[in-house]
């Protein structure tokens, strides 16, 4: 499955931030994308903006990061530098129906 | 019976001429798939209400059909990209290929094929019961971080439930052909299941105003 851009740059970010393995950064990034209810091909930067302000803390003090405040500043500067690329969002769906209800 | 059935065909066919409207206007294929899609549901309603038992059985069971085609159609158009194209396709082939083959097949009501037919239809609307009750969960979890509306998640809820009403309603025609149920037991079981369709889809597709209001506003998060 491709990747959006903005997924790989938070991975990697991650990656190089706590000295994990690329699967380990990848699955933790993939995890906290599921708990937003979004997917690592289509996520968008201000999806993936929500994920790290309300989701990812957790996950990476459930994995005992240390400076947590400092590593999350990382993979927000790392998403600041991403464009979307060809990334569609996740809403898809709820825009046909928006359409139907603005009518 | 007579007043579910009124109710139903009379809600279908706004909601026909509601979305094929909105269909001139944006020329996009949802809307469009969704006015046949009700179009063939009102039909096939009306139908087997006021004529099955007046020779034009086939034309309520071509309706019955074609609104599991559209609504495979409908379920598509939203819901197929990239990483469920393939197997969206798949589905559709499937189910057209059965509907196809069942329809040409024919086969009098209560017989191997016409059960066939019916449970490939109802095979339709539990694709789309399943495939909305995904999308509405994780609507709900993008809701959680303040990326969906609340009204986003229930309605995919509410439409996936209209879309399992139907697949029971079919469900118990086939139970009660397979089982020899009086024709009049059978309508009686299928009763609420119009309704809950109706209602559900109506909350789905055209909210009214103030729930919209109360509903379709950003959320509020607290950041964790």
């Amino acid at each position: 499955m491709s990747e959006s851009a903005v997924f790989t740059a938070v991975a990697e970010a991650l990656e190089a931030g706590t000295g994990w393995s690329r699967i380990e950064a990848r699955g933790t990034v993939r995890i906290a994308l599921k708990a937003g209810g979004l997917a690592p091909d289509s996520v968008t930067r201000s999806e993936m903006t929500a994920v790290l302000d309300r989701l990812m803390r957790d996950e990476l003090e459930a994995r005992g990061v240390g400076d947590v405040d400092a590593l999350l500043g990382a993979l927000s500067k790392a998403l600041a530098e991403t464009a979307d690329g060809n990334a569609t969002g996740s809403a898809d769906a709820g825009d046909s129906f928006r359409r139907l209800w603005d009518r | 019976m007579w007043l579910t059935g009124f109710f139903f065909v009379a809600t279908t066919a706004v909601a026909a001429v509601r979305f094929l409207g909105l269909a001139r206007r944006t020329r996009r294929r949802p809307e469009f798939y969704l006015g046949l899609l009700a179009l063939c549901l009102g039909t096939s309603a009306t139908l087997s209400v006021l004529a099955d038992d007046a020779g034009i059985r086939v034309v309520s069971t071509s309706a019955a059909v074609a609104a599991s085609g559209l609504n495979a159609l409908f379920v598509s158009s939203i819901f197929a990209d990239r990483r469920t194209r393939r197997t969206v396709l798949a589905i559709l082939a499937a189910l057209a290929l059965s509907l196809a083959a069942t329809y040409l097949l024919g086969g009098p009501r209560g017989s191997f094929v016409s059960n066939a037919r019916l449970t490939t239809c109802s095979l339709g609307f539990l694709w789309g019961a399943w495939a909305f009750a995904t999308h509405g969960l994780r609507a709900r979890k993008r809701h959680a971080i303040g990326l969906a509306t609340r009204l986003e998640w229930i309605a995919f809820a509410c439409f996936g439930l209209a879309q399992l009403a139907i697949f029971v309603s079919f469900g118990i025609r086939v139970y009660g052909d397979l089982t020899g149920l009086a024709a009049a037991t059978i309508h009686l079981l299928q009763i609420p299941f119009p309704m809950i369709a109706t209602v559900s889809a109506w909350i789905a597709l055209a909210p009214p105003a103030w729930l919209r209001r109360r509903l379709d506003r950003a959320p509020e998060v607290s950041v964790a």
